[in-house]
């Protein structure tokens, strides 16, 4: 399962890199794209979708992570409404992990989506706090990467 | 409250947040909305209805999941940016049927006058305080001179037009006009707040570059067109005599000062404007009747009321007189329930933030010095993404 941030996004659209798997962004990260993209005259490309169409979403799981997120860590703003994609995304890392754990505390065998966790992050203090929650777990890419 | 996702427990969030978070502007009783009551009744409230709910009170469903100590430091750190904002504002307004203002609105308009004296060298209004120490007359005529109004002209238009004819004079020379609209999602489309915002009143935020006159219009439905037009003069009158009523502090609560005693000034120079002495002179000798009260009253285009008032203030009627006269109470009319075509979204947003603001918004945007987030603020209150983007294509951006 890949991951990925706005302006992984935003690279996707400048350089016009033509996916060939499904990426998955937060509700908020979606938000945030909807604009640039209205200014811009370009639709999400297909292979980018919102995680909570996905059926192996636990969005119960990940509310209660964003409630943690969300006060944990600092960087968003209620007067100028930003800095909640980051807070989405590191949500969303924390629910895959407690997934994983899960099934391990279980000794179940791994399943196919969450054999291999990617996400990509261009914003180094984004990234340091995705680590801090999910430590090696899942791994980290840049934006350029993609 | 616990916060369900289907039937599953998701999270428990603080009751007290809910309760803070519902009081920001507490003339709206948001409290008091059948999804929070019901929420607190039950003990639980579902994810989707709460992102529901938030778009209609146009609050952030994220302030709902802060703790006490994070949203007590968010809405410090609020406060401290409009105290900053609000420290040395002041208003004066036209008492409505309610006396109500809505902080919701002025700090709407008042994030709307700083971001414009804050990024634009705006020269001094000369309209501001031009009225003080000039004798009556004077003063009707400098009205006049300043903003190139042709009072025939203006009386020759329907209601309506006449309103927008005086908008378009008086926005032309700095003054900016915003106007309450319910449609577009500008303000709260809800029933609790519908109900605060129809009576809420006229004023005038100060600024000597740039006075922000509000006018409730439609969420108002007491503020026939006449009415509109008294309103409108009369905050001008504020304007150009300095005389402000009231003061604003960091809570938004309204106090008056000790500088008082032009009410009466203001109500006789708009009078005079708009019903001009040289008229009632000629009826001194005549007996004052009902129909004569209403052709004067859709003559000069003002309401039966302020007529009879201006008669008694002219000693042409007592105030016995005038109080036999009196119209029975304006009953608004039904709104027709037939589905209205829906304005362009740079309609409404000129309307409610005045052309002037909305000029400076688009100036801005097109100049980079409005970032998309702190645009939609200015227009939107909120981040509406799609409506963003849809003004930004109407306005050729």
């Amino acid at each position: 399962m890949k991951l990925i941030d706005t302006s992984t996004i935003n690279q996707v659209l400048k350089n016009n890199i033509s996916l060939r798997e499904d990426y998955f962004i937060t509700p908020d990260i979606e938000q945030e794209m909807l604009v640039a993209l209205t200014i811009l005259k370009k639709s999400i490309p297909s292979h980018i979708k919102n995680i909570t169409i996905d059926n192996r979403f636990d969005e119960a799981s990940y509310i209660k992570n964003y409630f943690e997120m969300l006060n944990k860590y600092g960087g968003r703003s209620f007067f100028n409404m930003t800095g909640f994609g980051d807070i989405s995304l590191i949500a969303l890392a924390k629910t895959i992990l407690e997934a994983l754990e899960k099934i391990n505390r279980q000794a179940l065998p791994l399943p196919g989506f969450l054999e291999q966790v990617e996400i990509y992050v261009e914003d180094g203090g984004l990234r340091k706090r995705i680590k801090q929650e999910v430590g090696s777990q899942i791994k980290l890419y840049k934006a350029s990467q993609i | 409250m616990q916060i369900k996702v289907g039937k599953q427990i998701a999270v428990e969030i603080y009751d007290e947040v809910i309760r803070g978070v519902l009081n920001i502007y507490p003339e709206e009783e948001l409290a008091k909305r059948p999804f929070f009551d019901d929420g607190f009744r039950v003990g639980h409230i579902s994810y989707k209805n709460l992102l529901d709910e938030c778009d209609l009170i146009l609050i952030s469903w994220q302030m709902f999941f802060l703790t006490p100590e994070n949203l007590k430091k968010q809405l410090g750190h609020i406060n401290q940016l409009r105290k900053y904002k609000f420290s040395k504002k002041f208003f004066a307004k036209r008492k409505g049927a309610g006396d109500v203002t809505s902080k919701r609105i002025v700090d709407r308009l008042v994030r709307l006058q700083n971001y414009i004296t804050e990024n634009y060298s705006i020269p001094k209004n000369k309209f501001c305080g031009a009225l003080i120490g000039k004798p009556h007359s004077e003063c009707v005529d400098s009205f006049l001179d300043f903003f190139n109004i042709n009072l025939d002209e203006f009386r020759s238009k329907a209601s309506e037009n006449a309103l927008n004819y005086l908008i378009d004079k008086i926005q032309i020379k700095g003054i900016n006009i915003s106007r309450g609209v319910w449609k577009g999602g500008i303000l709260p489309e809800v029933k609790s707040v519908n109900s605060v915002y129809k009576n809420t009143s006229g004023f005038v935020i100060k600024d000597d570059r740039i006075p922000f006159v509000f006018l409730p219009d439609e969420i108002n439905p007491d503020e026939v067109m006449a009415r509109r037009i008294y309103t409108l003069i009369y905050l001008l009158m504020c304007i150009g005599l300095n005389g402000y009523d009231f003061s604003i502090d960091s809570d938004f609560e309204a106090s008056e000062p000790k500088v008082l005693g032009l009410e009466a000034k203001k109500h006789d120079l708009t009078a005079a404007i708009l019903l001009p002495e040289t008229e009632t002179e000629k009826i001194k000798n005549s007996s004052v009747t009902s129909p004569l009260i209403s052709q004067l009253a859709l003559k000069y285009k003002i309401t039966p009321r302020a007529v009879l008032f201006t008669l008694a203030r002219r000693k042409i009627i007592t105030w016995e007189e005038r109080e036999n006269l009196l119209p029975p109470p304006y009953q608004p009319r039904k709104v027709p329930s037939s589905p209205r075509k829906q304005p362009r979204v740079t309609t409404i947003v000129k309307k409610f933030c005045g052309s002037q603001a909305f000029n400076y918004i688009n100036d801005g945007i097109g100049r980079g010095i409005l970032q998309n987030i702190e645009a939609q603020y200015l227009i939107f209150g909120r981040v509406r993404k799609e409506q963003y983007g849809e003004y930004r294509s109407q306005i050729g951006l």
